[in-house]
C-alpha cells in the first residue's frame, strides 16, 4: 500500500451536537492512502460450470414441510425403541398435521411432555411406548384419564448423530 | 389507487398475554397458573397469564413489591426471554401473512391485515384464529373495520367481551348496533388517543367513541392536531391510514441496559459498552445500512439520590460511515476513556448508531482501503452468521469481555426451546 501524507481535512469534523475527540479521530498528520485497484474486474473466458451451480442439499427443506408449525423436540429414553427412536434422537413435531391413531405424537399430560404413539384401545385413546422387551414398564396412558391433556404435534422425522 | 372506502376491510390480529403464552406452550404445567414475565433485570411485570391479572397484578408493577402477594398465590415469574418469543412472533406473522393479501406487523405481537376483498369474513377470521392456535399453540383475537382504527377497536371488542369468541366484525352490524357499541366505550379505547390527549377530549365533553367520532374534524384539527382530525375520519369509516407494507429502516439503532449490579471500574464498563456497540453493529448489519456517527453515555442510578451522581454523553462523527464492529469497538472504547469518571456507581451504559443510511449508497473515502473493507464485510458477516446459529455472543471482540459480571439479572430465565440446540424440548 502506497502512503502519503494529508492535511487534517473538514471531512473529519464533527457535525450537530458533537464534540471533538481529539485521540479519537484517526491520526490526521499521517494517514495511509491505499492503492486502488478492481477487486472484480475479470477477464477471459467464463467458467463453463457458472450455469450448473445448484444449492447444496439443505436437511432442513427435507425434513420440515410447514415451517412455521414445526418443532424440533428431543427424545429422552427408550420407549420407541421398536419404532426406531433412540434417547437423544431429535424429531421434528408438526403441529399442523391432525393427529390419529397409529401416528407418533408429542404430547402434554398431566403437566409433563411425552412422545408415544397414539392408540385407541377399546374404544379409547391412549398414549402408548414401542419396547416390547420392557412393555410392562410403559402401560399405556389413556387420555380420559388425565386430568389435563393435549396432543402438541405429530412427529414427521427423526435425525440422529453418532 | 383509491377504493370505494364502503369496501375496505381491515383487520387488527394480536395474541393474548403473548410472553406469558409462550412460555406456557412449552411447559403446560404453567397452564391455568398465575403466571408473570418481568423486564430486563427482573425489574417490572411486563405480561401476564389471565390468572395473575385476576389477581390483580397490574402491568409495570414492581415485582419487588409483589413477593408477599406472589409467594402468598403461588405467582410463577420468569425472566424475558426474548429469543424465544422473538421466534414464535415470526412464526405467528409468517402463518397470518399467508392468510391475507397483505400484512403489516405492528408490534412483537399485533399485526394488521388487508382483507379487502375476502368473502366471508367471520369465518375466515375464527380459521385464522384456529390456525393460530393449533400451529403455534398461542391464541389470537382479530378485530374487523373499514378502517385501521375501526379494527383496532373491534379487537378490543373481541378481546374483552368473551361472548364473541374472539372475533369481532364491526361493519357486520347494524349502524344502530355499531352505535351502541361507540356508545359504550370510553374515548381513551380509540387509537392514538393517549392519556394527556383523552384529558383534554373529556374536559370538551368528548367522553365516547361515539362522541370523538360526532365531533366536528376540522374543530379537531384546530384544537389539536390533523393526526386528531384523521382519527375522528377514521371513526367514521374514511380510511385515512393504510397498510405499511415495509417497516421504516430504523433512523436510529439504540443498544443499552442497566447493569444486574453497580459496575465501578472502567474496564467492566468499557466490556457492557463494547458488547451493547456489537449488537447494535449486528442490527445494523440486518437492515443493510451504514451509521455515520455514533453517540456513547454513561450514567449513575437516579433512583438512589443519596449516592453522587454522574451522566454524560458523546457524540462522535465517524471518519467515514460504516457497519463494521471493530470500528464501532474502538471508537467507543475512545470515547469511554473522556466519558469515565472514578469514584461512581455506574447503573447503566449504553450506544447509539446514528446518521444512518443505506449501505448500498456508501461511498468509500480517500483513506480506506476497498481491501480491507472487504475483509471486514467478509468478517462481519461470518461473525453475525455464528452467533445467528449459536446463540448471541458466541462470536466477540475480545473487548467485549469473557466474564461478563456487569451482565443484567435474568434469574428465571426459560429455555430458549425453539433457537438452541442444547435448550430443546425434551419428551419422554
Amino acid at each position: 500500500m502506497r502512503q502519503s501524507t494529508i492535511p487534517p481535512s473538514k471531512s473529519l469534523a464533527l457535525g450537530g451536537n458533537a464534540r471533538w475527540l481529539g485521540s479519537t479521530a484517526p491520526d490526521a498528520r499521517r494517514v495511509p492512502l491505499p492503492f486502488f485497484r478492481s477487486p472484480r474486474a475479470q477477464a477471459g473466458f467464463p467458467s463453463p460450470a457458472a450455469d450448473y451451480v445448484e444449492d447444496r442439499i439443505d436437511l432442513n427443506e427435507w425434513l420440515i414441510r410447514n415451517p412455521p408449525a414445526t418443532f424440533f423436540v428431543r427424545v429422552q429414553g427408550d420407549s420407541l425403541i421398536d419404532r426406531g427412536l433412540l434417547d437423544g434422537d431429535i424429531v421434528a413435531v408438526d403441529r399442523s398435521i391432525e393427529p390419529g391413531p397409529g401416528k407418533i405424537v408429542v404430547a402434554a399430560y398431566d403437566g409433563d411432555i411425552f412422545i408415544k404413539v397414539l392408540r385407541q384401545i377399546d374404544g379409547r385413546l391412549a398414549l402408548c411406548s414401542e419396547h416390547q422387551k420392557r412393555a410392562a414398564d410403559f402401560p399405556p396412558k389413556f387420555l380420559d384419564q388425565a386430568q389435563d391433556h393435549t396432543i402438541w404435534g405429530v412427529v414427521t422425522g427423526a435425525v440422529r448423530r453418532f | 389507487m383509491p377504493c370505494d372506502a364502503s369496501d375496505r376491510r381491515f383487520a387488527l390480529v394480536d395474541v393474548n398475554n403473548f410472553y406469558a403464552s409462550c412460555e406456557s406452550v412449552f411447559n403446560p404445567r404453567l397452564i391455568g397458573k398465575p403466571v408473570v414475565v418481568l423486564s430486563n433485570n427482573d425489574g417490572c411485570v411486563v405480561a401476564r397469564s389471565p390468572e395473575a391479572k385476576a389477581l390483580g397484578i397490574k402491568m409495570a408493577a414492581v415485582w419487588y413489591e409483589l413477593r408477599d402477594l406472589a409467594r402468598e398465590h403461588g405467582v410463577i415469574a420468569y425472566s424475558s426471554n426474548y429469543t424465544l418469543y422473538a421466534d414464535m412472533s415470526n412464526r405467528v406473522m409468517s402463518i397470518l401473512a399467508d392468510m391475507a393479501p397483505s400484512q403489516e406487523v405492528y408490534s412483537i405481537d399485533e399485526c394488521f391485515l388487508d382483507l379487502t376483498g375476502v368473502p366471508a369474513l367471520t369465518p375466515h377470521a375464527l380459521s385464522i384464529r384456529q390456525r393460530i392456535r393449533q400451529w403455534t399453540g398461542l391464541t389470537v383475537c382479530v378485530g374487523i373495520g373499514k378502517t385501521k382504527t375501526r379494527a383496532k377497536l373491534a379487537n378490543h371488542i373481541a378481546k374483552k367481551y368473551p361472548e364473541h369468541a374472539g372475533v369481532f366484525d364491526l361493519e357486520s352490524l347494524s349502524a344502530q348496533a355499531q352505535d351502541a357499541w361507540l356508545r359504550r366505550l370510553p374515548v381513551d379505547e380509540v387509537w392514538g388517543v393517549g392519556y394527556r390527549l383523552n384529558q383534554q377530549l373529556v374536559g370538551m365533553g368528548i367522553r365516547t367513541v361515539a362522541d370523538l367520532r360526532d365531533a366536528d374534524p376540522k374543530l379537531m384539527r384546530q384544537r389539536f392536531s390533523v393526526v386528531v382530525e384523521r382519527i375522528v375520519e377514521e371513526l367514521r369509516g374514511i380510511a385515512c391510514l393504510n397498510l405499511e407494507l415495509i417497516a421504516p429502516d430504523k433512523q436510529q439503532i439504540m443498544s443499552s441496559r442497566s447493569f444486574g449490579r453497580p459496575v465501578t471500574e472502567k474496564d467492566e464498563l468499557r466490556e457492557a459498552m463494547i458488547s451493547y456497540v456489537s449488537r447494535a453493529a449486528e442490527k445494523l448489519r440486518q437492515q443493510g445500512s451504514v451509521a455515520g456517527a455514533l453517540h456513547v453515555f454513561v450514567q449513575t442510578n437516579p433512583f438512589k439520590p443519596l449516592t453522587p451522581q454522574y451522566s454524560r454523553s458523546l457524540t462522535i462523527r465517524l471518519p467515514s460511515a460504516t457497519d463494521d464492529t471493530m470500528t464501532f469497538a474502538r471508537f467507543a472504547s475512545k470515547a469511554l476513556d473522556q466519558l469515565y469518571r472514578s469514584g461512581y456507581a455506574y447503573k447503566k451504559a449504553g450506544t447509539m448508531l446514528m446518521d444512518l443510511s443505506p449501505k448500498a449508497q456508501r461511498q468509500i473515502t480517500l483513506f480506506e482501503d476497498p481491501s480491507d473493507v472487504e475483509r471486514r464485510d467478509r468478517l462481519n458477516s461470518v461473525m453475525d452468521s455464528v452467533n445467528r446459529r449459536y446463540g448471541s455472543g458466541t462470536l466477540a471482540v475480545a473487548g467485549a469481555g469473557i466474564q461478563k459480571g456487569w451482565r443484567m439479572n435474568r434469574a428465571a430465565l426459560s429455555r430458549r426451546y425453539t433457537t438452541c440446540l442444547e435448550e430443546m424440548l425434551a419428551a419422554r
